[in-house]
């Protein structure tokens, strides 16, 4: 509903139906199928509304924005209420939703398997896109195209030893979900899904690209030669990161490349198994999950590396931990200094780049590796303090630098139990008594975080194109003891 | 039938019930709906109060283009230890007025003719239509001055469903549009059309007055065609002609100069607009402080601060034993620091930047030897540390725009160029001098700068006759012209800069001599355009800003890329 002329639909409609068949019940009597325990199949599907938030509608208006001191007075300042503006003629949103399924045991219930696919279309979904800022505006809120979210899941239960004595379950879980934009609205290229870093970092979605790819201009600028007209030439050191004169990187976007994309911060897929073993009395009881594929960009590992309070900023920092030889010298080449804190950045210096060594000859060093100047004592190691803060801090920092993949494996739970005999616990008044030691979030079999950041909490937010670790609280490893009575 | 034509009834009323109930609950739904804060329009005055603050509402931009950037570039200032050694080349977040022009003044501008139209009588709106477009002409001007192409003609157009991809029109053709749009604007408030409602107090400049700003117009006029001295020098000798034709619609005096005067509280202090905030230390130049120096400019003690070498304060670092007995002071306060990073860690300068620090007033004072920059010229709310239990500034702070020096240094040069034919280069060389010490004595004493001492007319005339290297000199005409111009830029150091690319002026053998500069014993060269940013990959207008890009590096002299701060854009021809 649009404020003012009061135009708009109030209301929407949408249907749903499902519809399964349990085939075991076909097939009870039939031979040759009395392997099957159970069998179902089901299918879905479902239209689910929605409409535009409350006083959207009204955007792109003016309001009073505050009072303004002014020398001797007072001024009520009014404006625009803001740079966003909404479509005249908004729809409600409708998701199609289509669910197949099969759930089918055998054995006497002993082995499992649950298969899903889902397909999910999101049809003008309300969203606002950004709009060239030379249009006046930053963002127009209109139906978008159609957004698509399909995948599988897959649900093996099995119950292979089953005894007396001895009992072992165990589930595994697979799914692999594929988000996909289909078309966005007329006249959009892209959607901006979530930002990191201000708005250093975005997470786009875009027809023809992966959803969620990870954009920024502050990534690492690459090397090309060029020859004297400026056109492109063959160098050996095209492609590499490029230094500025001081030899701090330069930013792809203050270098004319514009954002880079590093990747997409979606996973390829997920998994989980859960295992449970029972051995007279006791109980033991794994759950691993898993991710795998998919990038973050964390702001921990940025400042962390800036403030020095990671492990990886250890090296270079003293001859201990791989630190070069550095000098300092005064402007005749006399040293007045020596320390053991270098590290050599790995790139190029950019073109037209000259440099005074040491010497008193200045050199060009345009396309020159770092290491290289060092090597003809151009140029002396960087100290490493200076390095890591050029690479990270707010002003200069390289985003790139903390993007990087996001594949795990977590103990999730590991629990031990001991269930006292029934006699044990007749004597002391109780139906039933268990006692258990209890372990979540035991750690990682495998990470490929930088620094062990934590791959899985402490998110931005918790918008669907989410990509970057900005210090939240992680997941806390807890042991515990339970006891489990009845009476 | 009977039967028939009585269930049609039944169903029509049933059918009204229904929609009598629907349209009830739109109604109370709409007003659920219904921000209670928002308005359907404001007034035209109410937009243009709002226009002028954000005319100079970029906080960022002070912080990044004028102290970081502009400032130590054009050799106003350096950082306290000098200059970095990439000072010449750093484009850390520089050109924030790009996006400002778009987001925050263009706009505002931009909507001020939508906002007349939706008036009772829209016809008599066209003086206030007229003054919103010169301001917006003035900031376009400004953006495409180191941007280039830009859109202009197509651009704000989304608010009122108009395109949102809007098309980059050429430097050349935005310089036409300019003049025509300022001509058309000067004649409109020149009308004399009683009917038309003026925008009174709601014009935070000039209160309205319609002939103050057919004034500015034309000198922006000016300002504008003076950078077609290269590349169109008959247009610029034709709009030149022009406008100094009409004495009585030129500046007069500097009560005549467009500027925005505001509190204090404007730039606060510790704020991205205070220069001293996160321990910011600015030092005046060595290249403007020897010449101010030596030519007892009176306008050396509103920009710059004595250095921290009184006799009280050396007194105390005698007394604790930070400076040896007898020390005392030098009658000269004033002193610059270099501009060259090379220079100021060259042995025997380094001492230049050693600072002792002592106990005063109760807490550590450094003692430099160097001058700051008067702070409050730009922060007028900071407290004086050199006064015991000062209190914080409560001064107005001066944005000027465009100024009767500027006209006048603008004058002189066309005349001595033989540009206009008509009129005397020293005489409008000196108004513009003596103008400027005035002018400056006016805005230091507003912000209530250290040491304020005012400059009054006497002082000003003595300073211009009594300097050989002020006092007119036709053989030195235009290299002294442009020290005076450059030097009255200190408070505008992007006019400062344009002055330099379009004249070549200052350099090291004009009067104002520029210090070489080197890094690493390389000579740096002066940048002369923003980094052109090449659009994202989400932008909906790619094609057309890519194409923008494209058809600027038609021109060699674009330079190598979009990011070639080094390159130019079309009217900064070589």
């Amino acid at each position: 509903m649009y404020p003012r002329d009061g135009h708009g639909t109030p209301y929407y409609f949408y249907p749903g139906a499902s519809l399964s068949w349990l085939f075991s019940e076909a097939l009870k009597d039939k031979e040759g199928f009395d392997f099957l325990s159970f069998g179902k199949l089901r299918m879905s599907y479902a239209v689910t509304g929605k409409g535009a938030e409350s006083w959207l509608t009204g955007r792109g208006n003016y309001k009073y924005i505050g009072n303004y001191t002014f020398i001797d007075e007072t001024i009520a300042r009014y404006g625009f209420d803001g740079s966003q503006m909404v479509d005249f003629n908004l729809k409600n949103e409708n998701t199609y939703e289509f669910e197949l399924g099969a759930d089918v045991r055998f054995l006497d219930n002993r082995l499992g398997i649950d298969v899903a696919y889902y397909k999910k279309n999101s049809k003008n979904q309300i969203l606002p896109f950004s709009i060239p800022v030379e249009a006046g505006m930053s963002s127009l809120v209109v139906n978008s195209g159609n957004l698509q979210n399909q995948g599988v899941e897959l649900l093996l239960t099995a119950n292979p030893i089953r005894s007396k004595d001895f009992n072992w379950d165990f589930t595994i879980n697979f799914t692999r979900n594929k988000n996909k934009v289909i078309s966005l609205a007329p006249g959009v290229t892209g959607y901006n899904l979530d930002q990191a870093f201000g708005a250093d970092m975005y997470s786009v979605a875009m027809p023809g690209k992966e959803f969620g790819t990870i954009v920024t201009g502050y990534a690492y600028a690459t090397y090309q030669a060029k020859d004297a007209s400026g056109a492109p030439v063959a160098h050996a050191n095209n492609g590499q990161k490029v230094l500025k004169q001081n030899g701090s990187y330069f930013r792809s976007v203050d270098y004319g490349q514009g954002q880079k994309e590093l990747g997409t911060m979606m996973e390829k897929f997920m998994a989980s198994t859960s295992q449970t073993l029972r051995y007279k009395n006791f109980n033991l009881g794994v759950q691993v999950d898993a991710k795998i594929g998919g990038k973050m960009a964390s702001a921990t590992h940025q400042y962390g590396s800036n403030g020095g309070t990671l492990a990886s900023t250890l090296f270079g920092r003293s001859k201990e931990f791989g630190g070069l030889t550095r000098r300092t010298f005064d402007a005749t080449g006399n040293v007045t200094g020596t320390f053991d804190d270098g590290i050599i950045p790995e790139g190029v210096f950019d073109n037209g780049i000259n440099i005074k060594a040491p010497n008193g000859t200045t050199y060009d060093v345009s396309g020159m590796s770092y290491a290289d100047a060092v090597k003809q004592g151009i140029v002396e190691p960087v100290s490493a303090r200076i390095y890591y803060a050029r690479l990270t801090q707010w002003s200069t920092g390289i985003r790139e630098y903390s993007t990087f993949e996001n594949s795990w494996v977590a103990v999730r739970e590991v629990s031990l139990g001991y269930t006292m005999p029934a006699k044990t616990a007749s004597m002391m008044k109780l139906n039933s008594l268990r006692v258990s030691l209890i372990g979540r979030n035991l750690g990682y079999l495998y990470n490929t975080t930088k620094d062990g950041i934590n791959p899985e909490a402490g998110f931005l937010s918790n918008r669907a194109g989410t990509f970057a670790e900005y210090g939240g609280m992680p997941y806390i490893r807890n042991l515990g003891f339970k006891i489990d009575a009845s009476f | 039938m009977k039967i028939l034509s009585n269930k049609k009834s039944l169903i029509v009323l049933a059918m009204s019930g229904v929609l009598a109930l629907s349209s009830c609950g739109k109604e109370l739904y709409t007003e659920y709906n219904t921000d209670p804060a928002i308005l359907y329009g404001i007034k035209p005055e109410e937009q243009f109060t709002n226009a002028c603050i954000a005319m100079f509402d970029a906080d960022f931009e002070y912080y990044y283009d004028y102290y970081r950037i502009m400032m130590p570039r054009m050799q106003y200032q350096t950082g306290v230890a000098g200059n970095g050694k990439t000072f010449m080349s750093e484009v850390g977040n520089f050109n924030q007025r790009r996006n400002y022009f778009y987001s925050r003044t263009g706009n505002v501008l931009s909507d001020i003719s939508y906002l007349a139209s939706l008036q009772s009588d829209p016809t008599k709106y066209k003086n206030e239509i007229a003054i919103a477009d010169i301001l917006k002409v003035y900031y376009a001007f400004y953006t495409t001055e180191i941007n280039g192409s830009l859109p202009y003609k197509e651009a704000f157009q989304a608010r009122y469903n108009g395109t949102l991809t809007p098309k980059y029109d050429k430097q050349e053709e935005l310089f036409n549009t300019f003049d025509e749009s300022l001509k058309a604007d000067i004649a409109q408030l020149k009308s004399g059309d009683a009917t038309q409602v003026n925008f009174g107090t709601a014009d935070l400049y000039y209160k309205g007055v319609e002939a103050s700003w057919v004034k500015a117009a034309n000198a922006l006029r000016i300002r504008i065609a003076m950078r077609l001295l290269k590349r169109n020098p008959e247009k610029l000798k034709t709009i030149a002609t022009e406008v100094f034709a009409n004495e009585t619609d030129l500046f007069a005096s500097n009560a005549d100069n467009p500027e925005f005067v505001t509190s204090f509280q404007h730039t606060g202090v510790g704020s991205n607009w205070d220069p001293t905030g996160n321990g910011g230390i600015w030092h005046a130049s060595k290249a403007v402080a020897d010449l101010m120096y030596e030519t007892n400019d009176p306008r050396m003690r509103m920009i710059f601060q004595k250095n921290g070498y009184s006799q009280a304060n050396i007194n105390l670092g005698i007394a604790q034993g930070k400076l040896p007995a007898g020390t005392v002071e030098n009658p000269r306060r004033y002193f610059g620091s270099f501009a060259s990073p090379d220079a100021a860690v060259a042995t025997g300068n380094v001492r230049w930047y050693t600072r002792p620090q002592i106990t005063k007033n109760g807490g550590n004072y450094l003692m430099d030897t160097l001058s700051q920059i008067q702070y409050r010229l730009f922060c007028p709310g900071l407290t004086n540390p050199e006064v015991a239990n000062g209190t914080p500034g409560t001064g107005a702070v001066t944005f000027p725009m465009l100024t009767y020096s500027e006209l006048n240094f603008h004058r002189a040069e066309l005349i001595a160029r033989g540009i206009l034919t008509t009129g005397s280069a020293e005489t409008y060389y000196k108004l513009g001098v003596v103008n400027s010490v005035l002018y400056y004595s006016t805005v230091a004493g507003r912000a209530a700068v250290y040491d304020y001492v005012a400059a009054d007319e006497t002082e000003a005339n003595n300073y211009y006759e009594n300097n050989p290297k002020v006092k007119y000199n036709a053989a030195k005409a235009l290299d002294q012209i442009a020290s005076q111009e450059y030097l009255h830029y200190f408070k505008q150091a992007n006019e400062g800069w344009s002055l330099y690319k379009r004249t070549g002026m200052p350099n090291a053998t004009t009067t104002l001599a520029f210090e070489r500069v080197y890094a690493d014993g390389v000579e740096q060269q002066m940048p002369r355009r923003a980094l052109i940013a090449t659009p994202a990959i989400t932008d909906r207008n790619f094609t057309n800003a890519q194409g923008a890009i494209d058809a600027m590096a038609q021109d060699p002299d674009f330079g190598q890329g979009p990011s070639d701060i080094f390159g130019r854009v079309w009217w900064d021809k070589k």
